[in-house]
Order: C-alpha cells, then sequence, then structure tokens
C-alpha cells in the first residue's frame, strides 16, 4: 500500500456497491429473501454426526461457481465460497474479475479494474476437514503400504499445504478480483468477517486505500469440523435421527429452550467505495458503512465474558466512529447462536445498551435461518440482511417461541414479515459477533 | 495403481494425459505426446511440482525433477560450451531417457534465443518409461 500524499481533511463516507454472497438459502439477494418470505429451513441432520443438524449450502458446483480455473483445488470449501462470492461482489460493483474480461474481445464494452491500491481484507478460519489431507500427511497410509518411513506421502498433492494456510483463498481472490493493495488476513475466528467489513471500510474512510475488497468464506460441516464442535459441547447433539423435522427445530436463539447452535457454512463479499466515488461513476450504493467497533474480553479461550462488558465496549466504540447514539440504532442483528451462554451475556449486553436506556431497536438473528458460519459469520449475515432490505423487511428469529428477555424487541416469526424500520429512510443497522477467544465486533450501517 | 503393469510408452502417455489434464483444467484428448507443456499449456513451477508427485504416485517410481523436466537444461548446455564437451554428450548423460534425435531436437530450440521451454509430455513418458525399465524387477 502507497501511503497517501495527504490524509484527507474529513474522512470518505464508505458505500458498500457490490455484495456477493454464497448461502443455505441461497446465493442471490432474490433467492435469500425468497427464502425467509417463504420460511424456508435449510437445516438438515448432519450425515457425518448422529443427532446433530447443519445448514449447508445446497447446489454448490465448484467448477461451475468459480469457471475453469485450475488452481481451485488449492482452495478448502470456505476459500471457495470465499472466493465465489468475491468474484459475485466485483461484478456487481461494476469491475472486471479476470484479464481477459477487461479486453474485450467480444465486441462488448470492457470493464475497468478495481483501481490501483485496492484493499483486501479477508477474513479467515481453519479449515478443519482433517480426514482429506492427513491421514495420507500421518503414517497411516505408510503402514499401510508398507513404505519406508520418512517424509515421502504419494498420497499428498505437492502442494497440498495450500489448502491449510489461512491466506489462500485471499491469495485466490487477489488473483481472480484483480486486487493489488494491501492484503490483511484477520483470523479473530467467529469476529473474523465483520470485522473484515470494518476493517475495509476504516481503510477507504482514511483514504487509506481507493476501494477495499472485504470477503469472508468458512466450511466446519466436515467431519473434523463437525468433531472440533461436537468435542467441545457447543452443538446440539441429541436429535432423533427419525424424525425429519427434527433439525429445522434445533437452531433456536434467544429462547430459553435453546441447546446450542447449529453450524452451517457460506461466503459473501463486499466492495466498499467511497460514496462521491461510486456516485461519480453511476454505482447504485447498497448500504452505507458507519462505524466499527473491536475489543477482547481478554477472560477465557471459549466463553464469552458473562457480562459482556468489552463486547458493550465494542458496540459503543462502533456507534461512537458512526457518529451514533443507541437511540439512533433502528434494529440490532445479534449474533445469537443459541448457546445457553453467548446468548444470555448477549441479552444482558443489550439489554444495558438498549433497554435500559428506553430504546426498543428490534432485534433480529439470522443464525436462525443460516446456521453459524463460523469466520464467514458477519459478512453473510450482512448479505442476507442487504437482501431482506432490499426487500422491505427484517428477518425474524426462527424457532423463537419463548423469549429469554422480554425487555428486548426480538422479531418473532409471524405471518407478515416485521417491515424494515425507516425503510427507504435511513434504516440503522448494528451488527454483532463474538468469536472463541473473547473476540468482539460490532459494526453500524445504514441501509 | 499398480502401475508396472503399464510399461508401453502408449499406456504411460495415456496415463500422464489423465494425470496432468485435470492440473491444467483440459480435457486429456486434447493432450499429446508433442504437447509443450510450457508452451501449449500455462505451466509454471508449481504445476510441475504436482506432475512430479503425480507421476510418483501413479508409477511408484522415484522422480527427480531436473531430469524429467529438463529443469536445467540450459544450465548443462553453458556447461558443456565453457568446459568444452560436447553438449549432445553432456545431455546424454544428464538426460539418459532421451534419444539421441531428441537431445538433437533439444539443442536446436534451445538455441533460438527467446524461445519457450522445449518440455513436451513426451519427453516425461520417455523418463517414466525409462525410470521403469531402470526399476523393474527391484523390490518396490
Amino acid at each position: 500500500m502507497q501511503p497517501p500524499s495527504c490524509l484527507p481533511l474529513s474522512p470518505h463516507r464508505v458505500v458498500i456497491t457490490g455484495a456477493g454472497a454464497v448461502t443455505p438459502l441461497g446465493h442471490t439477494p432474490q433467492d435469500v429473501a425468497r427464502a425467509i418470505r417463504k420460511g424456508h429451513s435449510p437445516f438438515r441432520h448432519a450425515p457425518a454426526l448422529p443427532g446433530a443438524a447443519c445448514a449447508p449450502v445446497p447446489d454448490f458446483d465448484a467448477a461451475t461457481a468459480t469457471g475453469r480455473w485450475r488452481h481451485r483445488r488449492y482452495l478448502s470449501r470456505g476459500g471457495l465460497l470465499a472466493l465465489v462470492a468475491a468474484l459475485t461482489a466485483t461484478r456487481q460493483a461494476g469491475y472486471a474479475c479476470d484479464s481477459e474480461t477487461t479486453q474485450g474481445n467480444d465486441g462488448t464494452h470492457p470493464l475497468p479494474c478495481l483501481p490501483d491500491d485496492t484493499a483486501l481484507v479477508a477474513a479467515s478460519g481453519p479449515n478443519m476437514d482433517v480426514t482429506a489431507d492427513f491421514p495420507a500427511a500421518s503414517g497411516r497410509i505408510r503402514l499401510l503400504h508398507d513404505t519406508p518411513p520418512g517424509l515421502e506421502h504419494p498420497g499428498l498433492d505437492a502442494l497440498w499445504m495450500l489448502r491449510w494456510l489461512p491466506n489462500t483463498a485471499a491469495s485466490a481472490v487477489a488473483m481472480r478480483c484483480g486486487v493489488r493493495g494491501e492484503g490483511l488476513v484477520l483470523g479473530t475466528a467467529c469476529a473474523a468477517s465483520l470485522q473484515a467489513v470494518g476493517e475495509a471500510a476504516r481503510r477507504v474512510r482514511w483514504g487509506l486505500a481507493p476501494a477495499a475488497l472485504a470477503v469472508g468464506g468458512d466450511s466446519r460441516l466436515s467431519e473434523g469440523g463437525l468433531l472440533g464442535y461436537a468435542r467441545a459441547g457447543a452443538i446440539q447433539r441429541d436429535l432423533d435421527p427419525a424424525d425429519a423435522n427434527a433439525p429445522h427445530h434445533a437452531c433456536r436463539p434467544f429462547d430459553t429452550s435453546r441447546r446450542g447452535f447449529v453450524p452451517g457454512e457460506g461466503g459473501a463479499a463486499f466492495v466498499l467505495e467511497p460514496l462521491d466515488m461510486a456516485l461519480a461513476r453511476g454505482a447504485a450504493p447498497l448500504a452505507e458503512v458507519l462505524g466499527m467497533g473491536a475489543t477482547l474480553d481478554g477472560h477465557a479461550l471459549t466463553a464469552p465474558e458473562p457480562d459482556a462488558r468489552r463486547a458493550e465496549a465494542a458496540v459503543r466504540g462502533a456507534l461512537a466512529e458512526a457518529g451514533l447514539t443507541p437511540g439512533d440504532v433502528h434494529w440490532v442483528a445479534a449474533h445469537g447462536t443459541g448457546t445457553a451462554l453467548n446468548d444470555a451475556a448477549e441479552i444482558r449486553l443489550l439489554e444495558r445498551v438498549f433497554a435500559d436506556a428506553g430504546h426498543a431497536p428490534a432485534v433480529t438473528a439470522v443464525k436462525s435461518w443460516t446456521g453459524h458460519c463460523a469466520s464467514a459469520c458477519g459478512a453473510v449475515e450482512l448479505a442476507v440482511l442487504l437482501a431482506c432490505a432490499a426487500d422491505g423487511f427484517l428477518p425474524p428469529v426462527r424457532n423463537l417461541t419463548t423469549p429469554e428477555s422480554a425487555r428486548l424487541d426480538f422479531v418473532r416469526p409471524v405471518r407478515q414479515p416485521r417491515p424494515l424500520p425507516a425503510f427507504g429512510n435511513g434504516s440503522v443497522g448494528l451488527l454483532l459477533n463474538f468469536g472463541f477467544g473473547g473476540q468482539n465486533a460490532a459494526l453500524v450501517v445504514r441501509l | 495403481m499398480p502401475a508396472q503393469t503399464r510399461h508401453e510408452p502408449h499406456d504411460i502417455a495415456v496415463a500422464i494425459a489423465a494425470l496432468v489434464a485435470p492440473i491444467f483444467d483440459v480435457d486429456p484428448a486434447t493432450l499429446s505426446p508433442s504437447t509443450r507443456l510450457m508452451a501449449d499449456l500455462p505451466c509454471e513451477s508449481i504445476d510441475l511440482l504436482e506432475i512430479g508427485a503425480g507421476l510418483n504416485r501413479c508409477f511408484a517410481i522415484p522422480v527427480r525433477d531436473a531430469a524429467a523436466f529438463l529443469t536445467d537444461l540450459r544450465i548443462h548446455v553453458l556447461e558443456a560450451e565453457r568446459t568444452g564437451e560436447a553438449p549432445e554428450a553432456r545431455l546424454a548423460r544428464e538426460y539418459p531417457h532421451l534419444s539421441a534425435t531428441r537431445v538433437a531436437e533439444v539443442l536446436a530450440a534451445v538455441r533460438v534465443p527467446g524461445a519457450p521451454p522445449v518440455l513436451t509430455i513426451g519427453d516425461v513418458v520417455a523418463y517414466v518409461a525409462w525410470s521403469l525399465a531402470r526399476h523393474a524387477g527391484q523390490p518396490a
């Protein structure tokens, strides 16, 4: 990244001009909004872990989705989801993805490339698909084939490690989307992709980059991923495998009967630009990013701090960066995992920030529709909210029959969806994500 | 794969085409022994690593990349010229899997300024055939 010749006297307003998402609900905003309006549940029994549910991305063919690209073999499933979302977001913003598309050989008007020095901020979670490469990498295969000890493992690709490196997906996105500015890969667990959007916005706001691409993609539905969650006791595992409806009721954020989260998978990406630049080139802003806050609990390696005091600091930091107060917030997209500890701490936070001050923003929990998309959850949830907002409504919290707090205005699942508050008039939303290790992120947007 | 059953050059070529095609996301039928890996396909060093690993996996042979992929070809020619050795003899020693005719072709091609790398799928087939024959009868 080249340092700017001078910092702007006033920060730029930052807008999202392109959004791409690959989600359990669908891969276009229209499909996502339609699925939620119809009450479509993407939850299924998890084949690899009887008793557990999951929310897979259906109909995802990597070859079709990424186009013929020979290096896709080096991406984990999460990396593939990130790449596809980034390609969609870049194209939607009106920029070319692959160098050949800029040549215009077919007579079409060539699309411009992203500006020089466009930043890439990518969220990255661990690939936990250990059954894919580890048996070949460990001694198991060697023993089976009676090969001598050493580091000769003929079952492995030469560059198998690329599937495990945290920045491989970001490198793929940079290659395909033509991003050549600062690169940053965030490993802040389930707060990472919301933080990526906020970090991308900050770079554009302060003139450190002329544009930025924020991206996240993650999948933990492999045997290794589910095993990790199962051993940690974080997911519900007592579903009746014979009950076809059981998965649809497993994810119950903020309900007194919640029993743990349900893993999902997905990818989402956003192109962020200064508002004036977007308008000058005729791009249509989808949302404005107003502020971000991020903190650490410094409390535990897995559990959230029970009173969510540092998460509250992230919320207040995001509002301060946005120049807003809690009373300006029309709706909250909570982290809302459906675990006992997360939802209890988050309720305390929301009650302190909003209810105690006499404010009652609508509260939703997108994970009740997508499952928990791990490090990609913030980006996926923002994409789902953009899709619903474009259709004029807020998604309800599925399966919420007995809310744990009567002081918060949860969006309840009723026959008609809740209209987006202040629809068409600067609807201000607060998104929250928290991660293992006490990672807290908050983002304020205006739709 | 029981690679030892595939000693015929044609079978080796078919197996290598099947190995190489997915690396470049192309149809195996478009590949032949005359296909130039670096000039006709977008082959980079990252891909040679995968091809080498694939040869090792498919044919159960040790793969010496420098020989199989002619990676030090120009160095060998320069070194021969520096020491006064006949380049043909030097290449025949370094690349014992190549025929004299192919060595002559390779040598002529490498002397053309700016010419792309000469490595063909046929050269890799020859390396595998030579390696299989060399290791035939030895315990796996």
